[in-house]
């Protein structure tokens, strides 16, 4: 992977996020330069409150950056319009579904809105995108069952299905592993890492799952101190950026083995 | 009884009575679909938002404010006209002060409960209101506060048939971000939805539809929360495409099947049709919320 040429989709400037206020803004993190190539598995790693959700709805629209520029394709983010913008970002969510009676093939289908008309019709390629999405997930098995009845990890499969259906070049995934057991975690984490360097998408992820990540991610997006790290694993845990912002008086980092133990 | 008679009866009161009937039954069920997507809130329906008692306002202030006119004035505004344009402008004084807070306020519950209250404060008017009033006046009211679907005249039912229909097409357009509001607004608006457009234009055609209902039928309740239930329950889908027309389906046929009941079949007597869809909506929705422990939408 390392050796072919980067193709950077989408860069930051001097983004600083968080939450406005009346009296001052509330910054979650601020001075950050950042940068998606395509094909990409990204790991938005960081303790609770450390704003990776933040972060990642900042970058997929979903909030304002309170200062600095988000740039797609080399074009302020801001200026681009929802319909365009939906056919570059798709999101997979922590937030529940509101309960409904969809079945998971009504709602993968869902994802092609972005791309048709405005009485929904699908035409030859919203059905080849949707055909390779549920191949790619590989849950033709689950299409009939209604997505409310779907267990955590098919729920999860059926979501990354329907961005995937949506076809833009980037996905944000915001804790997508958090309900999952450790075999449903390594098989999520499996699929992102073939979507992103089979299919040259840019995946983005917050997780909690450091040691899945040390080991699957191409880069990791260390959130601390409203700063951020960036780097390969090798890196940052040679620096020992990992021990520092996630060591305890409880646990330690042991690079070997890519996990915590108790201290 | 002479031919004459019965075709008179069938042609100018029954048929116009019956699409009355269809009319109402059609509109308010699509009101409560749209509601209750849009709220992502099961209760919701035209009744709950206060779009309903706004119009019952309108109505109020001009049935009873009249009385207190001199007797020319009264008999010019008490009109059937006067009448429809009350109602219609109570609802969207309503609807528009709904839409004002929903600009300010994101959270769609408490819009539900905002319109609740305005609800209950339109009801407390009208009761001071009542208070001054005379009782022909009062009566006046209390009859149009009953429903009726059978005061029509051709000439209304086509106005009225007209105002649905233009409702109806307009919700066309909107299968898709309804489809889409399914997932909850975050991503719907990731697929591309404008959310506050999506939802003024929602809230606008439920509001002409609830207000041009209200005016011209009364205040019908149970319809619009029920009937969409029963849509998904019978179809068991939330797609918009099947469920819109579904809901039309159902709340026309239920509407007229309460309409039959309400003109007590082999007798003289009709029963105020608000007493119907009150006595077969209310214990619905109560087996709804017992035997339904997760609300589909």
């Amino acid at each position: 992977m390392s050796s072919t040429q980067k193709n950077s989709i989408l860069t930051t400037q001097n983004l600083c996020i968080g939450y406005p206020n009346k009296d001052a803004n509330i910054e979650i993190a601020t001075g950050l330069n950042l940068e998606i190539n395509s094909g990409e598995l990204i790991a938005v790693l960081g303790k609770n409150g450390s704003g990776k959700s933040t972060l990642i709805r900042t970058l997929a629209q979903m909030q304002a950056a309170l200062n600095g520029k988000i740039f797609l394709h080399q074009k302020d983010i801001t200026t681009y319009k929802r319909e365009v913008l939906s056919q570059e970002i798709s999101v997979v969510l922590t937030e529940k579904l509101p309960d409904n009676l969809l079945t998971a093939y009504e709602l993968i289908v869902m994802g092609r809105q972005a791309h048709t008309n405005w009485l929904d019709t699908l035409n030859a390629i919203d059905k080849e995108k949707i055909d390779f999405a549920i191949q790619a997930t590989n849950i033709t098995s689950l299409l009939d069952k209604k997505f409310s009845e779907l267990s955590d990890g098919q729920q999860q499969k059926v979501l990354i299905a329907k961005a995937l259906a949506q076809d833009t070049p980037i996905i944000f995934l915001d804790e997508p592993t958090t309900h999952l057991d450790v075999h449903h975690r390594m098989e999520t984490f499996l699929l992102l890492k073939e979507l992103a360097h089979k299919y040259q998408k840019s995946i983005i992820m917050a997780t909690h799952e450091i040691g899945l990540s040390v080991q699957m991610a191409d880069e990791l997006w260390i959130l601390e101190k409203k700063s951020i790290h960036t780097g390969n694993s090798q890196d940052l845990i040679k620096n020992k950026i990992i021990s520092q912002v996630f060591d305890s008086d409880l646990i330690q980092f042991n690079a070997e083995k890519a996990s915590f133990e108790y201290k | 009884m002479s031919k004459d008679t019965w075709e008179h009866i069938l042609f100018n009161f029954r048929i116009p009575k019956s699409i009355t009937a269809i009319l109402t039954g059609m509109g308010l069920s699509v009101v409560g679909l749209l509601m209750q997507t849009l709220f992502r809130n099961p209760m919701a329906g035209p009744s709950v938002l206060g779009i309903s008692s706004g119009a019952g306002l309108g109505v109020a202030l001009l049935v009873m404010g009249t009385g207190l006119l001199s007797r020319q004035t009264m008999d010019i505004l008490n009109h059937e006209l006067t009448i429809l344009i009350a109602a219609i402008v109570g609802a969207f004084v309503v609807l528009l002060l709904i839409l004002l807070l929903s600009a300010k306020i994101k959270n769609t519950l408490s819009i539900l409960i905002i319109g609740l209250m305005l609800g209950a404060l339109t009801t407390a008017i009208v009761g001071i209101l009542s208070y001054f009033t005379k009782a022909e006046q009062l009566q006046e009211y209390m009859f149009w506060g009953f429903g009726s679907l059978g005061h029509l005249t051709k000439k209304e039912v086509w106005i009225y048939a007209s105002i649905i229909f233009i409702g109806f097409i307009a919700i066309i357009p909107l299968l898709k971000p309804l489809n889409s509001l399914l997932l909850g607004e975050n991503y719907a608006q990731n697929m591309g939805v404008n959310i506050k457009r999506t939802k003024k234009y929602i809230l606008i055609i439920a509001g002409l539809l609830t207000g041009v209902i209200t005016a011209f039928v009364g205040p019908i309740a149970f319809i619009g929360l029920a009937v969409p239930h029963i849509a998904r329950l019978l179809f068991n889908t939330s797609n918009h495409k099947i469920v819109v027309p579904a809901v039309i389906l159902i709340g026309a046929i239920i509407l007229l099947v309460c309409d039959s009941i309400a003109q007590l079949p082999f007798s003289e007597q009709v029963v105020p049709i608000n007493a119907i869809t009150s006595l077969f909506g209310a214990p619905l929705v109560i087996w709804l919320i017992i035997h339904k422990k997760k609300y589909h939408f």
